[in-house]
């Protein structure tokens, strides 16, 4: 019991405790703008005639900026990449909360869902609010042109009504496009519908120019309320709601104050129904409020634009591809050497190339990192969708036919490959514990493989790590062949560093055949090859049982 | 931009649309003139989540299902090619979204069933058409992710491992309980 408490507040309790700071910034700041139209005298008139709806709009609104301005900081990766990166300032448990980074973005991108809605929902019942209780006695509060106006009319016409119309449809199809459905195998799609956000962003920022919500500027020549005074004998029950119909008023010309032309100023010295002198002094002037939507948005979205413009600038030049080498299983790795490109193990890259498509960007974790030594490094690409299906024909090309029977040397061109990166995952910290269990399945071994690599060159004494496990499952037996070499030139290396059980292979082969191709090159991965899944609980036991703390 | 199912998205946007234009209609419902249209959209909108709830088999590769959906899966076949042709779709949601226009709660939804309606045109114009998962088209049942097996075993246990058998003249099929 102790124990599961000890690891949970080791390994999930950050995790929570940024989940439970972000909820209480989003509560405290809904909490915050609902208070303030409630109460706050400037947005008297205009809370008498809607309600707790401006409350819930505008509080719902801020809500939505703060996961506007939130929701583009975990996709700042450079910015993580740096982050992460800097083992000084940020330990391992800060380390653990940003490899959830991607998690935040999709929890920040739900809350605008629901915000959204709230929103809408509140500005339905603002507009019908607007024309069923028409202020007759100050129209300069009003939207509507006049009382019982259509709803769609006192709102969709605005600049606030059309462009939250056009934002709440590319949110719907922003979020369609999410689905877990469509983003596994229309990845394309989800990436250039996502890419509407700048619109989207624009379109906030219009948002509230010629807001139709009204806040009273003359607040110390009329007091709110202080118009119960004006009314014959008065009484406070015959506000502004009016059940009589009313003469068509003149059109309400925008931002300009209504000339009041009924209410005379009182004689100094007049009392409310309290006893307390008023002095009002003239009608009550109304103006737009002023909205900071851009107080939110401005600093995340230019920390993304500037982050976007350096891996733009980053990029620009093309990696020379300096090798391939063809691996079983339709894998092909890609030697690159580029000038000024740093990279610590475990880290990724995208890869962008013009002749396959021009705006597609995709990522590939970097099996060999570039070191002081030798600038090169490489990427390990299968053969999976289109993109990678073209890219691999291209690196190679059949030579089977007429090029086998003419042994001329032809020279091979090379597609041309921009490489934007290096950015950061979780996989960089497994030179930061003692022991590491690494975790991978088919090609899925890239990660690990730099920091194979990465020991190789190092030596096995270069970080904290004393002992690495490796649980690698595998379809094919020949899927081993990608990095045996690797694999067995570390054993060797420990083996030398009289560190013999520095590293712990399980291979797991889950589609038996041809078992025998290990056996004569690499006997040492071929007695470590299980048949079948991996049986998890005997593999965390014998870690367990072997580590003690 | 290779294959792009269109009808996934198409899909995807229609139930969301959906989704919003019930709210809307819901909330249409408290106080707001032409009730008539917010109760339309009701109606539309629970018609339509029924409608779209069921996704279509993809043309290739496993097509994630959605949570029960193998009972309206059963009900959409049923409804053979008014179910199934695209560009019917298409029509349907188009002219289904006008009404729901004319009311500022439903609106929303309406525009949203509009872009929906349009990418069903795409989708209906590459080809593409509403399959079932989970019933083959010839009519006998079998699940999508399961593969069947055919062949009994032809080698009673115990059995030698894999790589000391000998080897058998015919290629041994995919989930061949023998292999193993």
């Amino acid at each position: 019991m102790v124990r599961s408490a000890r690891n949970w507040a080791a390994n999930d309790a950050p995790t929570y405790f940024a989940l439970l700071l972000w909820l209480a910034a989003n509560i405290l700041v809904f909490h915050r703008t609902f208070t303030e139209y409630m109460y706050e005298p400037r947005y008297y008139y205009l809370h008498e005639m809607l309600g707790v709806g401006l409350c819930v709009s505008r509080a719902s609104a801020s809500v939505l900026n703060l996961n506007c301005g939130l929701i583009l900081l975990p996709m700042c990766r450079t910015v993580l990449a740096v982050i992460r990166g800097s083992t000084q300032c940020v330990g391992r448990k800060a380390r653990r909360v940003l490899d959830g980074s991607r998690k935040f973005h999709m929890l920040c991108g739900a809350a605008i869902c629901v915000a959204a809605a709230t929103h809408c929902l509140g500005h339905f019942y603002n507009a019908l609010n607007f024309s069923e209780h028409y202020n007759v006695k100050y129209p300069g509060v009003n939207a509507a042109a006049h009382p019982k106006q259509d709803p769609i009319q006192v709102l969709l016409p605005t600049v606030p009504g059309l462009t939250g119309v056009a934002m709440v449809l590319l949110l719907m199809l922003i979020v369609s496009t999410s689905s877990m459905a469509i983003r596994t195998v229309n990845y394309e799609l989800f990436w250039y519908t996502h890419h509407l956000f700048l619109i989207l962003y624009c379109l906030m920022l219009l948002h509230p120019m010629r807001g139709i919500l009204k806040e009273q500027l003359n607040l110390d020549e009329h007091p709110p309320g202080c118009h119960m005074l004006m009314d014959t004998g008065g009484s406070n029950d015959t506000l502004n709601v009016t059940s009589e119909p009313e003469p068509e008023p003149e059109p309400y010309h925008g931002l300009m104050s209504y000339p009041e032309p009924e209410a005379e100023p009182l004689p100094e010295g007049s009392t409310d129904e309290f006893g307390r002198i008023v002095t009002c002094k003239g009608p009550p002037v109304f103006d737009t409020h002023a909205v900071e939507v851009w107080v939110w948005l401005v600093g995340p979205f230019c920390l993304y634009c500037a982050e976007r413009v350096y891996r733009l600038v980053r990029s620009n030049s093309p990696a020379a591809i300096s090798g391939i080498i063809e691996h079983p299983d339709e894998v092909v790795e890609v030697q690159l050497t580029k000038e000024g490109f740093v990279a610590k193990p475990g880290q990724y890259v995208v890869i962008n190339c013009p002749d396959v498509s021009t705006l597609e960007y995709h990522p590939f974790t970097l099996t060999m990192c570039p070191s002081s030594r030798d600038p090169t490094f490489s990427i390990h690409l299968q053969k999976m969708g289109d993109w990678t299906e073209s890219l691999y024909e291209r690196l190679l090309p059949d030579t089977d036919g007429t090029d086998e029977s003419l042994p001329v040397m032809v020279h091979r061109q090379y597609p041309i490959l921009y490489v934007d990166g290096p950015f950061g995952s979780p996989s960089e910290n497994v030179f930061h514990y003692d022991v590491s269990l690494c975790i991978a399945g088919g090609i899925g071994i890239t990660p690990f493989a730099s920091v194979l690599n990465h020991l190789l060159n190092e030596g096995t004494k270069s970080s904290r790590l004393r002992r690495l496990y490796l649980v690698w499952v595998c379809k094919n037996i020949t899927s081993f062949l990608w990095i045996a070499q690797v694999l067995c030139s570390l054993q060797r290396q420990a083996w030398n560093e009289n560190r013999p059980d520095f590293l712990n292979i399980h291979l797991h082969l889950t589609r038996s055949r041809d078992v025998q191709i290990l056996e004569r090159e690499y006997p040492f991965l071929n007695s470590r090859v299980h048949v079948g899944r991996p049986q998890w609980r005997h593999i965390f036991d014998e870690v367990a049982r072997y580590n003690p703390r | 931009m290779g294959q792009i199912e269109w009808a996934m998205w198409a899909n995807e946007q229609a139930i969301i649309s959906a989704w919003v234009m019930l709210t809307g209609g819901i909330i249409g419902l408290t106080g707001f003139n032409r009730w008539e249209i917010a109760a339309y959209s009701v109606a539309a909108g629970i018609f339509i989540i029924l409608l779209e709830y069921p996704r279509g088999k993809r043309k290739k590769g496993h097509t994630i299902e959605r949570r029960y959906q193998q009972y309206l899966t059963r009900v959409i076949h049923a409804c053979g090619t008014i179910t199934s042709n695209y560009y019917i779709r298409f029509v349907l949601h188009l002219l289904l979204c006008v009404p729901a226009g004319f009311q500022l709660p439903t609106i929303l939804g309406a525009l949203g069933l509009f872009i929906a309606s349009i990418i069903y045109f795409v989708a209906a114009f590459h080809g593409e058409k509403w399959q079932p998962i989970g019933i083959d088209t010839k009519g006998a049942p079998s699940s999508s992710n399961q593969t069947v097996i055919t062949q009994p075993p032809s080698q009673p246990p115990p059995r030698a491992p894999a790589h000391v058998r000998p080897k058998r003249p015919a290629q041994p099929v995919e989930g061949d309980p023998t292999i193993l």
